[in-house]
């Protein structure tokens, strides 16, 4: 027997590969998890990149993450707490502002200063929203059935899934005109689809935000609406379509999985990088690494894009043609960029009342829904949005882990960003370029702004590929569109986490129930894996 | 009021799927009256509106005791700027061939994607000829037609069940790109996947549109593309006449005020100039905004019907120029065959997309994708109808101010294929979706009543809960195109509907 050898090696140590890996260690397994980078975490990070200042250099915020996985994995006794933020704004050129609270009564308040129609239409609007959210919930922790088999377990998860649409009880399924619902918010433009509730356009365009956030729809193209549910459908303490931050950044997320790992008897090997599978008779039964290692393993699972799985790490002859080309054209694209900042002082923003918890979220500047369709536009020219929606929170004024006393951090999401920029591509001048663009675009908004910046790090989907490993960038390691959810997720036919290499699995994002620090797709692909060893499963998520 | 009860059906509005609606129902012994606002019927298939057509299906025709219509066929031509064009007919062999002298990984990929996209239009097709079913009212009947819909799918065998649940929601640009090199090619595909919708090729939803054109024209890509000897009118004189033998009664210039209701239930019409009519149904060929807005009147409707109404996406996105001649100009590199040719110019994936995005927010783009047809009028005098598209319903700047510079940029980009164009002009018309609202009666001048995409088809076309060809009023149904499977001249509509209005019977 080969050293090196383990019940399972879990490639790559983002928040599923970790999640994915806590949980079969706390069934009893002997785990590793290979990393290439010297951090762990992949793209739930938090990194001191400017001496005294932490980024959450990624990902930025915290909602989607199961709640069964947090008590499961029970992450608050590994530190992991997240402070959830009151609420967001969006700030108008002409010096006038709209808000949104974690307290509905509030919003409706702030809405009506702009129509009294929409904060009317708001209240069904709400209503609508978070009945689509409890109608996903379950789904996201099934594995999705295999429709085209007649295997008794996909025709009864069929059969689940089916019920679970079709039940005659209003509160336990849904009745005719909820299904109509349910079909059209999957299918509608969010344009569409805030068409029917609002009036104002500031109100549409703050919603429309959370529907183009990582993906390369702009807020016409059909299909927008369901990722307007896809980031609505995570909770803090309970409160649905809430977002917070991790206190001490991202990277206190995958830490608190780490710990839960090890204490469990599992393992991380950061910087090792994994080249190849490495198989006999059609199975895969190890990995070998840059560094010249190998490791042997019964099962193998992977927690990366399904791209780099199947394109990079697996050789194309062990698999069949077909699923070759569906990965070949599965759709991955690069929308995004961010800026992480290191500010001296708080920025003052003119449009927002002080003090006005509005201010303690995510903030914005794009007032119509024609801005935002715009900036996608321009994106898919190959060019960067001239006038980009942004997402930018500042998490060090809730959690002083984050920069010295007096000292902020400032978090930029920037939509769009394409990953093949037209015209020769990104180098560092332009790369450079385009982050004096967006501070331009900020410091419209704050006028001491620009004076306050220590440091800067600007990235592009060339760097979110290169450091993370996200194919172009794409934060959802697979766009969220109809042809790739559910069923679909990541190639139609092998959506249950099962690949056609025997012994191969994989757990990140590019499954269902797709991206976001959600650790869904970890949890159902290690349920899958444990299945498969006949290795009891305990915890509340299954 | 007139004696005029012992109708049993009222069709309001004569377009063809009025008329398809009202034969069948004359044929089965009922007394119909077709009540049509304009001065003749036939609504918008005639020499104007209508460049091609698709063959009738043989349902619809065998339920009308056939059609005699002759039908040309039509070869389209993809007009390139250096004279390279494409020229496909719809036959399998020949457009492999004429497709390999630009790439021969493309002609084959051809086959191959045709033969996918025609297998799947068939299933889509199985979906059309018949009512949607409703879902979760108990009946065996839907259950039954539910099972065998989803049986239709399955049998298209695992690798294509998957293939086929991918596509609904895909956008063609990627699939094109997927197969294709060639860009003219994959323009000219992306050009018949968007035409009529408010889509570009890279909206997700745009493949099915592709399908769903499909599925009317033989299941082929380029083939079932006709024009009716005589005049596309044909289509519909031929209806009338048929109407006249089986004795419906057609009123022209009879523009409907509103339905009369009794106790809930649609009993009759009233005209414009007072008179009433009595039926035992009312069939509305009329757009669905219109048949809940007008027809029936908003104090008719309950809030939640209201709103699916007013949020009804029928906004047309087609204007139509028509150039009179005093003789034909010389199209690069074509002959005479050519020019009989259905002509595309829609240079590629691209040239669409930058097209559509201006429109999406109600403006002007001055480089429109246009499909050319060479036309005679009534004194053998050439024409050119050109099919402009994504030309915005209303503009900011209203279309008056601006069709002058819109009409001149249209013949600016014809003159990069016939640069002699502006010598043979005599006269120039424009079109614009409002001017086809108020000619014809169409809420937002849209060919379809109302968009193709996924939210507006099937069970959910027009609105949820009225999918079944019967409105939110007892006794008033509907036959446009605005229900299912829609428009595209195929009569389906109006078929489907004198279904459901026997069965009510």
């Amino acid at each position: 027997m080969p050293k090196n050898t383990h019940d399972v090696i879990v490639v790559g140590a983002g928040h599923n590969g970790l999640t994915a890996a806590s949980y079969m260690a706390k069934a009893g397994l002997d785990v590793v998890v290979l990393e290439k980078n010297d951090w762990i975490g992949g793209a739930a990070v938090s990194r001191e990149l400017y001496p005294g200042w932490k980024y959450s250099n990624c990902s930025y915020v915290c909602s989607l993450l199961r709640p069964e996985i947090m008590r499961d994995l029970e992450l608050y006794k590994y530190g992991l707490q997240i402070i959830p933020y009151e609420g967001s704004a969006t700030m108008m050129k002409n010096g006038d502002y709209y808000t949104h609270y974690h307290d509905h009564d509030m919003t409706i308040n702030s809405i009506r200063r702009h129509s009294h129609k929409d904060a009317e239409a708001y209240e069904r609007y709400s209503r609508d929203v978070l009945r689509q959210c409890k109608i996903i919930k379950p789904l996201l922790k099934m594995t999705p059935p295999d429709l085209t088999s007649f295997k008794p377990k996909d025709l009864f998860g069929a059969l689940e899934f089916a019920k679970h649409f079709a039940a005659k009880d209003e509160l336990d399924g849904l009745g005719e005109k909820e299904i109509y619902d349910t079909i059209r918010f999957y299918t509608m433009s969010i344009r569409d689809y805030l068409e029917e509730y609002f009036e104002s356009e500031i109100t549409k365009a703050h919603l429309a935000g959370s529907a183009i956030i990582g993906t390369a729809l702009g807020p016409c193209s059909p299909g927008s609406a369901y990722v307007l549910l896809h980031h609505y459908m995570g909770e803090v303490d309970g409160s649905v379509g809430s977002w917070g931050y991790a206190r001490g950044g991202m990277g206190s997320i995958t830490q608190a999985m780490m710990g839960c790992l090890k204490d469990h008897g599992g393992e991380v090997k950061p910087s090792s990088e994994v080249t190849n599978v490495i198989t006999k008779n059609g199975k895969a039964i190890g990995v070998a690494t840059q560094n010249g290692d190998e490791y042997y393993a019964k099962k193998i699972v992977s927690n990366l894009d399904v791209k780099r799985t199947f394109l990079k790490i697996t050789e194309e002859k062990d698999l069949p043609d077909d699923f070759v080309r569906s990965v070949k054209n599965f759709k991955i694209r690069g929308s995004s960029g961010k800026l992480n900042i290191a500010l001296d002082a708080l920025p003052d923003f003119p449009c927002i009342p002080e003090g006005d918890p509005g201010g303690g979220g995510d903030m914005h500047f794009t007032e119509t829904i024609e801005e935002m369709e715009g900036a996608y536009d321009d994106w898919k020219r190959g060019e960067w949005s001239r006038n980009p929606y942004v997402d930018m929170c500042i998490p060090s004024k809730s959690d002083p882990t984050m920069a010295e006393p007096g000292k902020h951090y400032m978090s930029v999401f920037i939509q769009y960003v394409p990953f093949n920029l037209a015209n020769g591509g990104w180098n560092e001048e332009r790369k450079q370029e385009f982050g004096r663009h967006i501070v331009d675009c900020i410091s419209e908004f704050s006028p001491n702004f620009k004076d306050l910046i220590n440091h800067y790090e600007v990235r592009t989907p060339l760097e979110l590929e290169n450091e993370v490993g996200l194919t172009e960038g794409n934060i959802f390691q697979g766009e969220l569109t109809m042809d790739q959810l559910m069923f679909n997720r990541p190639v139609p036919g092998y959506a249950q986490y099962r690949t056609p290499l025997k012994n191969m699995y994989i757990c990140s994002s590019s499954t269902h129930p797709g991206g976001g620090v959600m650790g869904a797709p970890g949890a159902n692909a290690a349920r899958e894996v444990l299945l498969d060893m006949n290795v009891p499963q305990k915890g509340n998520y299954y | 009021m007139s004696d005029n009860s012992n109708f049993d059906a009222i069709i309001i509005g004569g377009g063809h799927n009025g008329l398809v609606c009202a034969n069948i129902l004359a044929r089965k012994n009922k007394r119909v009256l077709i009540c049509e606002a304009r001065k003749e019927c036939g609504g918008m298939v005639n020499n104007e509106i209508t460049n091609y057509v698709p063959p009738v299906t043989t349902a619809v025709s065998s339920s009308l005791g056939g059609m005699q219509v002759n039908y040309l066929p039509k070869t389209t031509i993809a007009l390139s700027e250096t004279g390279q064009h494409i020229r496909l007919v719809g036959n399998q062999h020949i457009d492999h061939k004429s497709i390999s002298t630009f790439s021969s990984q493309d002609a084959d990929r051809f086959n191959d994607f045709h033969e996918k996209m025609s297998k799947f239009s068939k299933t889509l097709g199985s979906f059309m000829m018949a009512s949607p079913p409703r879902i979760m009212n108990n009946s065996f009947s839907d259950y039954f037609k539910l099972f065998k819909l989803g049986l239709n799918v399955r049998l298209l065998g695992k690798k294509n069940f998957n293939e086929f649940a991918r596509m609904i929601g895909l956008n063609i640009a990627d699939e094109l790109e997927d197969n294709f090199e060639n860009t003219l090619l994959q323009g000219l595909i992306a050009h018949d996947s968007v035409i009529g919708s408010n889509l570009g090729p890279r909206s997700p939803g745009s493949l099915i549109n592709l399908l769903y054109r499909m599925a009317i024209h033989n299941n082929s890509l380029f083939g079932g593309i006709f024009q009716i000897e005589g005049g596309n009118d044909q289509f519909t004189k031929h209806l009338i006449e048929k109407c006249k033998s089986n004795n419906v009664e057609i009123k022209t210039s009879a523009s409907v005020k509103n339905c009369i209701v009794e106790d809930d239930c649609a009993v009759g019409v009233e005209l414009i100039n007072g008179e009433k009519v009595y039926a035992k149904k009312i069939i509305s060929n009329v757009d669905p905004r219109s048949t809940y807005f007008s027809l029936l009147g908003s104090q008719n409707l309950d809030t939640d019907v209201k709103r699916k109404i007013k949020h009804h996406r029928s906004k047309g996105r087609v204007a139509k120029l028509i150039l009179d001649l005093n003789k034909l100009p010389s199209f690069n590199n074509c002959d005479d065959i050519d020019l009989d040719s259905r002509m595309v110019v829609a240079p590629s994936i691209d040239y669409i997309e930058e097209t559509f995005n201006p429109s999406k927010f109600d403006k002007l783009s001055l480089e429109p994708t246009l499909e050319i047809c060479v036309k005679k009028d009534s004194d053998q005098n050439p024409k050119l109808d050109i099919q402009v598209q994504y030309a915005p319903y209303k503009t900011d700047q209203g279309w008056e101010n601006v069709k002058e510079n819109y009409i001149e940029s249209i013949i600016k980009i014809i003159s990069k294929y016939a640069p002699n164009i502006n010598e043979c002009i005599e006269h120039k018309k424009l079109i614009t979706p409002d001017d086809i609202e108020l000619e014809y009666n169409v809420s937002g001048g849209h060919w379809h009543h109302g968009e193709i995409q996924i939210d507006q088809l099937f069970m959910m076309r027009p609105i949820p809960g009225a999918s079944q060809y019967k409105t939110h009023l007892d006794g008033l149904f509907m036959c446009g195109a605005g229900t299912h499977p829609g428009g595209g001249l195929t009569g389906i509509s109006g078929k489907n509907a004198a279904k459901a209005v026997l069965d009510d019977f």
